[in-house]
């Protein structure tokens, strides 16, 4: 019986010499049963061949094995499972152009939050809500310089100045219009006040802060 | 739901939580990121009592619930304990925060005095009596403000009315009688001026008085800038020209003097309704900026 099927199935795959297949072809047509199974087999390749082929779908085979049964594991062995497990992502452009889009909307509402300012070389009044402020000191022989101010909380290492020629020091700070007082630090020792500043303010304690207005 | 609908969601809401979350960090990053539990963490740490420290967490608890920011109650934590500051100080700096903010008076002044006095490293409790100070004279303030709102100085939109109790509390800090403040309300009030402009009057007249100037001619000073129509620029630059008359050497009299002069020849008034730069009135008054 299993040699028949041989027969057949080099038949219909066009396997063997001529003289084989001319011999196989002999004892099909010498039993009904076995001609009979030949045809319908080879009726069955006809229409195969004839409807074309079809693509299998994209996650064809995840599909397939998601509807598999589930297999009898331990909870350890689920577990591992679950971490390192290789997964198959799903996604197509309108999912992939929506996630950028919650990407971009939030990163902006962040930003908006904590109102990172953009900076810019120029000296004053760049832009409606923020503005660029360059603060100059006079102190050649200072090896490091601050600003610190209400507008970051008296912070002695949030503004360092960055030293240019001739013993000028310099900082550039982002500023939302309103009224500010700072001093300059001076060696993480010294406080000065700004000789600069065009209007100045006790600070309670015996100093007088420097005041910076910004107007919108 | 299908199931393709619930992975698109499903990755739409991780997407946003990876975003939040790396934003959020960068945010932190940016302002010091010191959480309330660091800061607790370093008190725990610190070589204080056990008593002082539960009382510095329970202060520090009962600001933030009052409102005070996070933010805020660890720079006080933290920067008092680098500035060597004993707890008992900083316990009283929260407490004193709190207070002002649950009795709805403006924090910021007391906040930025305390945070300022630690980084300058003024001696605790100098600052804590400081605070105090300031946390009375704006509780009296608000009365004053209040009531100049009542009889019809027009209020300002966002935080003037703040600002104003601010610049009060300031003014009586530098002994300014409160009756020659209701006085400069009174004159604000008869120009048809904001609250913003008493703010600034009352600010230019702590201004002198923290200078050097007598209290009494001060108020007399700005009182009459009111009286021929004074804006806030004009009293921007009643302060500019007062120091940049110091800066030269003048005595207080004599730039009080000038100054009264230099109103009487209406040198200093630009009016209200101009809107542009500051005028230049040439090398005498010392005004600086470019020439028009």
């Amino acid at each position: 019986m299993i040699k028949d099927k041989d027969i057949l199935h080099k038949l219909l795959d066009g396997e063997g010499s001529p003289e084989e297949r001319k011999k196989s072809e002999s004892q099909v047509q010498a039993d009904p049963a076995l001609r009979k199974e030949y045809e319908d087999l080879a009726r069955s390749l006809r229409t195969v061949k004839e409807g074309g082929r079809v693509p299998a779908p994209a996650f064809f085979t995840a599909e397939v094995m998601s509807k598999l049964p589930p297999r009898r594991v331990s909870y350890g062995e689920r577990v591992r499972e679950f971490f390192f497990r290789g997964r198959i992502l799903r996604w197509n452009l309108a999912s992939g152009l929506a996630a950028v889009g919650v990407v971009i909307i939030t990163a902006a509402l962040m930003l908006r939050l904590y109102n990172k300012p953009v900076e810019t070389s120029s000296a004053h009044l760049q832009g409606e809500s923020v503005i660029i402020v360059r603060l100059n000191f006079y102190a050649p022989q200072a090896a490091r310089v601050a600003v610190a101010g209400d507008f970051n909380k008296w912070n002695v290492s949030a503004n360092i100045l960055s030293k240019k020629n001739g013993g000028i020091w310099t900082t550039e700070l982002p500023l939302k219009p309103g009224v500010y007082t700072y001093m300059f630090i001076v060696d993480g020792k010294t406080w000065v006040t700004d000789p600069r500043a065009e209007t100045y303010r006790d600070d309670g304690f015996g100093y007088n802060n420097s005041v910076l207005r910004i107007k919108t | 739901m299908t199931k393709r609908m619930t992975t698109t969601l499903s990755s739409l809401a991780a997407a946003a939580v990876v975003t939040f979350a790396v934003a959020a960090w960068a945010a932190a990053g940016e302002t010091g990121g010191k959480t309330l539990d660091e800061a607790r963490l370093a008190v725990e740490k610190s070589s204080l009592t056990k008593d002082t420290k539960r009382e510095i967490l329970t202060k520090a608890d009962r600001a933030v619930k009052a409102g005070v920011p996070s933010e805020d109650a660890v720079i006080i934590i933290d920067r008092g304990l680098k500035h060597g500051a004993d707890g008992k100080s900083i316990a009283g700096f929260l407490e004193t925060a709190a207070t002002v903010k649950e009795r709805d008076l403006p924090m910021r002044p007391v906040l930025d005095r305390i945070e300022q006095g630690l980084s300058k490293g003024v001696p605790a409790e100098r600052i804590l009596s400081a605070a105090r100070g300031l946390a009375e004279k704006l509780a009296t303030a608000r009365p004053i403000v209040n009531d100049l709102v009542r009889s019809g100085v027009q209020p300002v939109p966002g935080g003037g009315h703040d600002d104003a109790i601010e610049t009060v509390a300031r003014a009586l800090e530098k002994s300014i009688p409160g009756n020659a403040i209701m006085r400069t309300g009174e004159k604000v009030k008869e120009q048809k001026g904001s609250i913003s402009l008493f703010a600034k009057a009352v600010d230019t007249m702590a201004t002198f008085a923290a200078s050097g100037m007598a209290t009494d001619r001060a108020s007399r000073l700005v009182q009459a800038a009111l009286d021929k129509g004074y804006s806030e620029r004009d009293l921007e630059k009643m302060e500019k020209t007062l120091f940049d008359d110091l800066k030269k050497g003048r005595s207080m009299d004599e730039v009080a003097e000038g100054m009264e002069n230099r109103m009487n020849r209406n040198d200093l008034h630009e009016g209200r309704g101009r809107i542009g730069g500051d005028q230049m009135r040439g090398p005498g008054a010392g005004m600086g900026g470019p020439r028009r």
